[in-house]
């Protein structure tokens, strides 16, 4: 997998083998967990109040919002399946959508397996340690997108 | 036969408007936000220049939490509900 910035504030993902591909369709897998992508608004919403009504009139907006983020993912994997695309684009009119996607299979991943509460050696569990690889990978991305799209400093 | 009466008006205090009661937005430290996105967000919702967002996002990092914001809380639940969708933890609190 490649990945170059470009000076259009883009990041220009090159899929190189099927590995690559998979790399992203954890990204579903993973925000999703086994809860689903609700999960994350019913969670923020347990900060409010029950004055604040935060799940009749906030958690509904919150929960189609996070969905959109997915469906990028979605479609772009569609599109590397149907259409044998080999590259991903992340610009400045998508970066919201993919930074929200990817940042939500963090969430979800860090919930699940609490790795900052975990003592990585040769004997945690495999499962453990490749969720942690693709945690590390998620974070390096949204780190691109910050530094290069985002132009956060 | 006219009796003169007389009328004493009492004045009666002016109802004190009171003043509407203050709301802090409060956004909370979680493990996997990254402190320059957090930064971004605080900048982008609520218009902050780099250095007080900054201030506020180490707050949140070294303290656990963070009041960013003050004010009415009709207000203060829109930028709450701005916070929820780029997923930050974040609430409101009577401020004292």
């Amino acid at each position: 997998m490649k990945i170059s910035p470009t000076s259009d504030r883009e990041l220009i993902i090159e899929l190189e083998s099927a590995s690559d591909a998979r790399a992203f369709e954890h990204i579903l897998a993973d925000a999703r967990g086994s809860e689903g992508v609700d999960h994350l608004a019913q969670t923020l919403s347990g900060f409010m109040d029950a004055d604040s009504e935060w799940d009749e009139w906030v958690v509904p907006e919150l929960k189609e919002g996070y969905r959109q983020q997915l469906d990028i993912v979605e479609k772009t994997l569609s599109d590397i399946r149907n259409e044998n695309q080999t590259k991903i684009c992340i610009d400045e009119d998508s970066v919201e959508l993919w930074y929200g996607a990817i940042n939500l299979a963090r969430l979800m991943l860090n919930e699940r397996y609490h790795f900052d509460e975990i003592e990585f050696d040769e004997d945690t569990e495999e499962v453990i340690q490749l969720a942690y690889m693709r945690d590390q990978f998620y974070t390096a991305l949204l780190s691109l997108m910050l530094d290069f799209i985002f132009m956060v400093d | 036969m006219n009796t003169a009466t007389q009328t004493t008006i009492q004045k009666q205090p002016k109802a004190q408007t009171k003043k509407s009661q203050p709301w802090n937005v409060v956004v909370f430290d979680d493990p996997v936000n990254l402190m320059n996105y957090v930064t971004m967000v605080f900048k982008k919702v609520f218009g902050y220049p780099t250095e007080k967002a900054e201030k506020m996002m180490m707050e949140v990092h070294e303290q656990g939490r963070s009041i960013v914001w003050t004010g009415g809380r009709e207000k203060a639940e829109l930028y709450t509900q701005q916070l929820h969708t780029w997923q930050l933890r974040a609430s409101i609190e009577k401020a004292t």
